[in-house]
């Protein structure tokens, strides 16, 4: 096994299908028929390391084995993608800057609170968590105010290196340089200052896992980017519901540009910023003032 | 399960319990009253929900689930009841068109879009007629719902009836139009397409549309596309440009020609994309520069490659490369090591398949960086060095070789082990002097014990037998599997010890392993392993006596009927049933009232083995079980069954399936009876 070579046991459709719904169930990452390749490649390595002979075997060992928990996340930890970096898909982060966060801090203060909450559902390795508490520090919104920006992912290995908070040149392809003062130089790479890394906390969360999910508190703001494109359908909308609980009213949904404005969720209202379109928890109308009513 | 035990489980606290109830109520649907498969579809676990979607589409009374369902979509606030009620309606309320439509008009305006998706979850066409006002009302939310309900109805009315809005001045409306086309599989022309794409944000959602085309002009105006500031859109474009390369055939040497004598902006892009891109972006722009044979990308290609990005078309175009390519991979030495790595090997293949073609020197040159890099500082290098091997290793090697088994790096290991072993063929001595002192207590002591498996000589045999001593678990384990070639009675006890094992994965080993061996020393272990407190101990130990014809073990492997660990249950069912135990079609009875699917399963392979007027009733049942691969074991045993009532049961089978996998067993099954 090599970066180029790989041979090992093939993986044949049907057994792609059972481990694939079987790992769906678990994290809702969703593998199309066409993906196998993928599934086939990083599943070996986990064979391997099992002297598993053969993927039939592997499902056996996921269902009923005594190590099966466990395995089941070192599963899902190979097929998950973790591809990140600092300021991400800017247009959108404009628009948080510009419209959500003076919206949100509204909603707050109406609600007599000086706490805002941001969610990073399936941070990867931390970028984006340090982004968003870098451009709440920045605008000058919140000063004073209790900040707390949360970021969960299911793999243990990138909450790792998101506490670590330090990175390499990869993380900042798209860096802004008047954000460069958030940064200090370390040995191990470019590291967030503490003042920002104050601000965020991670934890090892399924996003499929509603019950878990309840860690998170209330929310005024979840970004979900690039994380539902892996999910089926009925993982999507279930991960969705579970957000959508978690928001507050009138709390905003963003999600990546590749996503689907339309197959997300019914729940949500869309809405139309000055740069992107985004999600949010309807306020019910009994909630609305009757002067804005 | 009885009526009371299943009230029991269906109100129990613990999720999967009322899981599984719910799934056996769906074995008798037709039982299960409305207000029951209501409480499951508004459960607070989504696992339970969606066993309760199940049975719902079976219920008996449609027409008031309808009615029910329609009520709570439009009332409830539980998100998990609604989504459940969108998906049941989906799947039973075609023909419904009039009563949507009366709900339609009573609700309020948030629940609208709820009883839209649930119209397009039903596919049925006729629900057309009523989405198309709603298309054009005023509420943008409720007319993007309603276009994505058209695209779940699809056909070519729900097509069409989208294409003619193409160029709806809501902008809001052609994006969801554009991307339901998209999803659709929409083939539209360029001629269609040109007046929508005014827009800087449509023609990012309309380049996989403009790459179907497959028109010179929209491949042309998608290279303009590409070439555009915004990363978005030209990722959009590189991503449609290089699906409409793969899927062109004909006149693919004209479209590779058109790309390779592309302007710089082009290769830049695609080098940026490489660089830079989302996964689908770098996997596009990796492939079309292979297409283009883009040197200048050379390197971000390998390091697509090595981030795990490329598809596999760009890794076969790449090993497809004639020689001309050893040279530039040859310079990546001294760049990122993992790019180095595949740069390696790459060459070390090529080279070996264009032997004539490579200079002498060139050869040496590899041959020398395969030899200093087994020592690399890093994994992956060392990893291609050793299995460059493969090509280009003679017996001086093996020793390097060996050592790198003792690399803590299982990628190193693995690439070590699968060298060693291409050279036992080709030199068997060499290897197992090499091996000789190897260390089977350190980290490569389990690839050791595989190397050694494929000597076959009774040095390496008793090289095996002290890695069953070995402190490390896999080791162990290894030797035990290895040591199946012998099947000697001392090896049967000493494999026999390994059955107490303190470490699971051995003693399934060593099960396993006695099983496979034809002397009879190995029954007494087996037997004892029934008594495992490990349930796959236990299953493995009951399998393999029935595999040895181990008629004495019956009666303790009937008692694993009983246990509670569905693995040791479906064992003892197969291997009863391979034994002839006079029981078994009891138990096969019981196995397919059971709720859990491996011992339904094990209910119908051993039903298989029936006389066959029961056979057939039997694995009948299993046609209409919840679970594709259940009815996919059933169709497989009742084609082998192969009788004129089969034939027909697998016929009518045919015309319920939804499963595409299935039908086609279906299907290909018939084609081998007739």
């Amino acid at each position: 096994m090599t970066l180029l070579h790989d041979a090992g046991p093939s993986l044949e459709l049907s057994d792609f299908r059972l481990l694939r719904d079987f790992i769906n169930r678990f994290c809702g990452i969703y593998f199309a028929d066409d993906s196998a390749y993928i599934v086939e490649r990083r599943l070996r390595e986990r064979l391997r390391d099992l002297r598993v002979g053969d993927f039939a075997e592997y499902y056996r060992y996921l269902q009923y084995h005594p190590k099966a928990e466990k395995e089941l996340e070192a599963a899902a930890e190979v097929l998950t993608t973790n591809e990140t970096y600092f300021f991400r898909e800017a247009y959108q982060l404009r628009a948080f800057t510009d419209e959500i966060l003076p919206a949100v801090r509204s909603q707050a203060l109406a609600r007599g609170s000086k706490r805002l909450d941001v969610w990073s559902a399936g941070c990867s390795s931390g970028e984006e968590v340090f982004t968003i508490a870098m451009l709440i520090d920045s605008s000058g919104l919140f000063d004073g105010w209790n900040v707390r920006v949360f970021g969960n992912d299911i793999s243990r290995r990138v909450l790792n290196k998101a506490r670590a908070a330090s990175y390499s040149s990869a993380s900042f392809r798209a860096m802004i340089p008047e954000y460069a003062k958030y940064f200090i130089e370390s040995e191990e790479g470019r590291q967030v200052h503490p003042r920002i890394r104050a601000m965020c906390h991670f934890g090892h969360l399924n996003l499929m896992n509603e019950r878990r999910a309840a860690i998170v508190g209330r929310v005024d703001v979840t970004f979900c980017r690039n994380v539902l494109i892996y999910f089926d359908d009925a993982s999507r909308r279930k991960v969705l519901d579970t957000i959508y609980q978690r928001l507050n009213r009138g709390g905003y949904l963003l999600l990546g540009h590749s996503e689907s404005l339309l197959r997300a969720s019914t729940a949500f209202e869309i809405t139309q910023l000055t740069t992107d379109i985004v999600y949010r928890r309807p306020i019910p109308f009994t909630d609305i003032p009757p002067r804005l009513a | 399960m009885t009526p009371d035990r299943l009230d029991e489980a269906f109100h129990s606290a613990d999720p999967d319990v009322r899981r599984r109830a719910v799934q056996s109520m769906s074995l008798r649907p037709r039982g299960t009253p409305l207000e029951q498969i209501l409480d499951a579809l508004s459960d607070s676990d989504w696992r339970v929900r969606r066993e309760a979607i199940s049975l719902a589409a079976q219920s008996a009374e449609k027409d008031e689930l309808i009615d029910a369902l329609l009520f709570r979509l439009v009332e409830t606030e539980n998100t998990g009841l609604r989504n459940a009620s969108i998906e049941v309606l989906g799947m039973i309320a075609q023909g419904q068109a009039q009563k949507f439509a009366s709900t339609l008009a009573a609700a309020g305006q948030g629940a609208q879009k709820f009883l839209v998706e649930a119209m397009g979850k039903t596919r049925d066409p006729i629900m057309i007629d009523h989405l198309k006002p709603l298309v054009d009302g005023s509420d943008a939310n409720v007319a993007a719902a309603a276009v994505e309900a058209l695209v779940c109805i699809g056909g070519r009315r729900a097509e069409a009836l989208l294409k003619e809005r193409l160029s709806t001045p809501r902008l809001f409306l052609r994006i969801s139009i554009l991307e339901g086309l998209t999803r659709l599989g929409t083939r539209l022309t360029w001629n269609e397409l040109a007046p929508a794409v005014d827009d800087v944000i449509v023609r990012r959602i309309a380049a996989e549309l403009l790459g179907r085309t497959g028109e010179p002009e929209a491949l042309e105006f998608l290279l303009d596309l590409a070439s555009d500031p915004s990363p978005q859109t030209s990722s959009a474009a590189l991503r449609a440009i290089a699906v409409l390369a793969s899927e062109t055939e004909s006149d693919k040497n004209e479209l590779i020609d058109r790309l390779t004598g592309s302007n710089d902006s082009f290769r830049r892009a695609i080098h940026e994309a490489l660089l830079h891109g989302d996964t689908p972006t770098r996997q596009g722009a990796a492939y079309l520069a292979v297409l283009c044979q883009d040197a200048s990308s050379l390197e971000a290609v390998l390091q697509a490659v090595a981030d795990d990005v490329a598809n596999p078309e760009t890794v076969a175009a790449l090993r497809a490369s004639g020689s001309a390519l050893i040279e530039p991979l040859l310079m990546q030495r001294g760049g990122e090591s993992r790019v180095w790595a595949i740069a390696l090997e790459l060459a070390a293949e090529l080279s070996y398949r264009h032997l004539d073609q490579v200079p002498a020197a060139t050869r040496d040159r590899i041959r020398s960086l395969i030899e200093r890099d087994l020592t690399d500082a890093s994994d992956a290098v060392r990893a291609a060095a050793a299995e460059s091997l493969l090509w280009w290793g003679d017996p001086r090697d093996c020793r390097a070789l060996v050592e790198c088994l003792r690399s803590p790096s299982h990628q190193v290991r693995a690439a070590a082990t699968s060298a060693l072993e291409g050279l036992v063929k080709r030199v068997p001595v060499a290897v197992e002097e090499a091996l000789a002192e190897a260390d089977l207590d350190g980290p490569g002591g389990a690839d050791i014990a595989h190397v050694l498996s494929r000597l076959d000589s009774p040095r390496a045999e008793e090289l095996l037998k002290r890695g069953l001593h070995s402190g490390d678990p896999r080791t162990r384990r290894a030797a035990v599997q290895a040591l199946a070639i012998a099947n000697a009675s001392e090896i049967a006890q000493l494999i026999g010890y390994a059955v107490a094992d303190e470490d699971i994965d051995v003693q399934v080993a060593a099960v396993r392993t006695l099983g496979q061996m034809r002397t009879k020393e190995a029954d007494v272990p087996l037997r004892t392993a029934l008594d495992s407190p490990f349930a796959p101990t236990r299953a493995e130990a009951a399998l393999a006596l029935g595999r040895r014809d181990a008629n004495g073990a019956i009666p303790r492997i009937r008692d694993l009927l009983e246990d509670r660990e569905p693995i040791v249950v479906s064992a003892a069912l197969d291997a009863l049933a391979w034994l002839g135990d006079s029981e078994v079609a009891t138990a096969v009875e019981r196995a397919l009232s059971h709720a859990d699917d491996e011992i339904y399963q094990a209910g119908l392979r051993a039903a298989r083995t029936l006389p066959v007027g029961d056979a057939e009733r039997l694995v009948a049942h299993g046609l209409a079980h919840s679970a594709w691969n259940v009815r996919m074991l059933a169709i497989n045993l009742l084609v082998d069954l192969d009788t004129e009532h089969t034939r027909k049961l697998l016929q009518d089978a045919l015309t319920d399936e939804t499963d595409s996998m299935v039908r086609h067993a279906i299907e290909t099954g018939l084609r081998l009876g007739v």
